[in-house]
């Protein structure tokens, strides 16, 4: 038996490096379609590979923003700039509580904010998807241990080949001097803000079926981790619900249910109740604001930290 | 639970750690967590449906208890035919309610007699079919004093629920099954290393061919119209390794556990695609159910002998007794029947026992004549496989009329989410190595201790790279638990 053990160790052990190498030469080969388990997106989605080189020189910023692409499309640090308040933001496309958790272990205490917005989308409470993981691990500049705790916590063989990947990618490959471009298709990245602000476009709404959202009990648990993490090191927090389209809200059929959950975990603030906002005229889909939309929520997320709040209120 | 599953994965361990760690030194605490561990890999599905299999338990060892001491052969009979009604009334309500209802009905108003159709909602328990012909073949056995009825309950109840091979099979023989639960068993390396080389096997063929067949196949079989012959065609090949890649997975896997914990199953697969015949197929395609019909079926019916109609209708009744085991449609009945049709030649010429070894026996390669009935024995199983899996017979027939109008001559072209080269590549490996192994237990035997073991642990570890890199990254079940 124990020659058994110990030979079992041995070819695990063997096994997994025959498992990295053959993942770094099938990633290595051009065509996707023989990747099937290995989804590496170097900047390809939402800058993320900008947002997070710019997120290693920030430091002490008023103002931390965590959440999915309504955060990095809907937060402008500019205005929050003009308003006096400084802010970084960080959100990345798809992300779900898992990710975020990840996010804000990685990154708050070593850019420090005074206080932190997560964006919680309650779509991404409702799902296990791993594309926010899959483009996060693609554009980290290094792998740390948090990042394969992420992946633990994940379990996707997809995830853990792209972090064998990325791994390789972002430690033993020679530089391939990627550059991401400031504009992407109808994308325009700000850089040393993490923001990206959109061409304007008009949504045209479409049909939208009325559902109830189940929240994923994994995704429950790593958002209340991540707050008793914030908790823990003293750090404040607001939870915010950025608008949709009316017509994509009004299909939630337990909104009401959701914001008791949110309000039962802290500061909470639900802004789908905007008046002004159009779901034509300030939408570019029926998710995301467009510039237009951006600039109205952003102050009313600045008056409500101000005037509501009390928060940043001399600035 | 399912072995392609996390759950399984640390299911098992935790099971072996327990049974040569904790439970070594007493073959009754062993038996007894063999039976916990079965049970609670059963129950992981739906904890109700262990009350069907402890009152399958039940009836049988009672059963066999009494058969024992029991003189008179009409009361010996008696016994008998309760353990049958009991294990055949319980598949039969569980599989075949609704279907005997429906087709009533269907027959009824044929003469223009409308009766009101009456169907539960039945949930089927998971691998029935196997655990009732397991243990029917006990009370068959005891009654036809080919094996001793055990005392031991426990080890009887092990037995019938052994978890390795609960819900898909080998259907195993008390015979061979049973006493190995009677006996001490101790850890023995070689066949433990063999166990795991199965496991991976069972694994690669799963979850690398069979999950990735099924992609393909699901967009023909689910849209037969939108595509041309060709593509029609290479759906049902695409099937018919589909459908081997997850049964012989599943038995490599099962047996591959079993050997985990110092059992020997027996083969339910032996290269069947390397057939030079159809009866050669039948003798190497689900081993275990067709040897079963053989010893309690066929046989019975007085098997070869007789007369030629007497001998056509054992084949038929076995071959369509078959096809309804599988499911109750009658597509699976039609499956059978044609499987019959595909037989019947060789039982009427007397040349069905004319391949009895492996094809290229003594040699690397097959003849050109071999190779030639390889092929033809394989068109024909994936011909009648297009039955198995068309959700019903006009579909079936459509799917066949389309594959072989002029479309069949273009070249076929799909778009799933892997490559068809990378498929194909892979389904030759498998191929090969089962080629090079045709004459061994299972595919990775053909790496003997002898060679290199850097050599060896290379090519495992490989088939370990495949299965991440290909594998189905959603749930999968095991197409037979269905049966």
């Amino acid at each position: 038996m124990r020659k058994f053990g110990l030979k079992l160790f041995l070819f695990f052990t063997f096994a997994f490096l025959v498992y990295c190498g053959f993942v770094i030469l099938v990633g290595e080969l051009g065509n996707p379609k023989f990747k099937k388990n290995l989804n590496y997106v170097k900047g390809q989605r939402g800058h993320t590979y900008s947002r997070l080189r710019d997120a290693e020189k920030v430091k002490n910023p008023d103002l931390l923003i965590f959440g999915t692409s309504l955060a990095f499309k809907g937060f402008d640090t500019r205005i929050f700039e003009a308003n006096g308040i400084d802010a970084f933001n960080l959100g990345t496309a798809g992300e779900t509580p898992l990710q975020t958790e990840f996010m804000i272990r990685r990154y708050l205490k070593k850019i420090d904010p005074e206080y932190v917005i997560y964006e919680v989308n309650a779509e991404w409470f409702a799902t296990n998807r791993i594309e926010s993981a899959l483009d996060i691990i693609s554009n980290l500049p290094y792998i740390d241990w948090e990042t394969v705790k992420m992946a633990a916590r994940i379990n996707k063989v997809r995830v853990y080949n792209n972090l064998i990947y990325s791994f390789y990618k972002a430690h033993l490959a020679p530089d391939d001097g990627f550059v991401e471009p400031v504009r992407n298709n109808d994308d325009l990245y700000i850089p040393g803000g993490g923001y990206v602000e959109t061409r304007i476009i008009h949504n045209y709404p479409v049909e939208i079926g009325a559902r109830k959202l189940y929240f994923s009990e994994k995704q429950k648990r790593a958002f209340e981790r991540s707050l008793d993490y914030m908790d823990d090191l003293g750090v404040k927090y607001i939870l915010i619900m950025s608008p949709i389209t009316n017509h994509h809200y009004n299909a939630f059929e337990n909104a009401a249910e959701i914001d008791q959950y949110y309000s039962s975990k802290g500061t909470y603030m639900n802004f789908n109740y905007i008046e002004e906002l159009d779901d034509s005229l300030h939408f570019g889909d029926s998710r995301h604001l467009n510039q237009n939309g951006v600039i109205i929520f952003d102050k009313e997320v600045i008056k409500y930290l101000k005037d509501d709040l009390g928060v940043f209120k001399e600035k | 639970m399912l072995f392609n599953s996390l759950d399984f994965a640390i299911f098992l361990p935790l099971v072996f750690l327990l049974y040569w760690f904790a439970t070594q030194f007493n073959l009754r605490f062993q038996n007894l967590l063999l039976l916990a561990a079965s049970y609670f890999f059963y129950g992981w599905w739906d904890w109700r449906f262990l009350s069907l299999i402890i009152l399958s338990t039940l009836i049988d060892f009672f059963v066999g208890r009494r058969l024992e001491v029991e003189s008179s052969p009409s009361k010996r009979k008696y016994l008998l035919l309760v353990s049958i009604v009991a294990n055949l009334g319980m598949l039969g309500f569980f599989k075949y309610f609704n279907f005997f209802v429906e087709n009533f009905t269907a027959a009824y108003s044929l003469f223009g007699i409308t009766l009101n159709s009456y169907s539960l909602k039945i949930l089927l328990p998971v691998g029935i079919s196997f655990y009732t012909f397991q243990t029917l073949s006990y009370t068959i056995d005891v009654y036809k004093k080919t094996i001793k009825p055990t005392k031991d309950f426990i080890s009887f109840a092990a037995f019938v629920s052994f978890f390795p091979q609960l819900v898909a099979g080998p259907i195993e023989r008390a015979k061979n099954l049973l006493p190995q639960f009677l006996k001490k068993r101790s850890f023995n390396y070689h066949q433990s290393t063999e166990g795991l080389k199965q496991i991976l096997w069972g694994l690669f063929k799963k979850m690398v061919i069979a999950d990735n067949c099924a992609e393909y196949v699901d967009m023909v079989f689910g849209n037969p119209e939108g595509y041309p012959g060709s593509v029609l065609l290479l759906g049902a090949v695409l099937f018919a390794f589909q459908i081997y890649g997850d049964f012989s997975g599943y038995s490599d896997i099962a047996i591959g556990t079993a050997k985990l914990f110092g059992f020997k199953l027996m083969q339910n697969f032996a290269y069947p695609y390397f057939s030079r015949d159809m009866a050669e197929f039948w003798r190497r395609w689900h081993i275990s159910l067709s040897t079963w019909f053989r010893d309690y079926v066929y046989i019975p019916l007085g098997g070869s002998r007789g007369n030629r109609a007497m001998q056509i209708r054992n084949i038929f009744v076995v071959f369509l007794l078959s096809g309804f085991w599988h499911g109750a449609n009658w597509t699976f009945i039609f499956w059978g029947g044609l499987n019959a049709v595909f037989f019947l030649p060789l039982l009427l010429r007397q040349t069905n026992r004319q391949h009895i070894e492996v094809a290229a026996f003594n040699q690397v390669y097959p003849s050109f004549k071999e190779t030639g009935a390889i092929i033809l024995t394989f068109f024909l199983t994936v011909l009648a496989w297009i039955f198995f899996r068309a959700a019903s017979l006009p579909d079936a027939l459509r799917y066949i009329l389309r594959m072989m109008d002029q479309s069949l001559l273009s070249w076929p072209r799909l778009d799933p989410s892997m490559s068809t080269k990378i498929l194909g590549v892979l389904i030759l490996l498998m191929l090969g190595v089962e080629w090079h192994a045709r004459k061994k237990e299972f595919g990775l035997s053909l790496f003997a201790a002898s060679k290199p073991q850097i050599l060896r642990w290379i090519f495992y570890a490989f088939l370990i790279a495949c299965i991440g890199m290909y594998m189905q990254t959603g749930e999968s079940p095991f197409i037979y638990f269905q049966f």
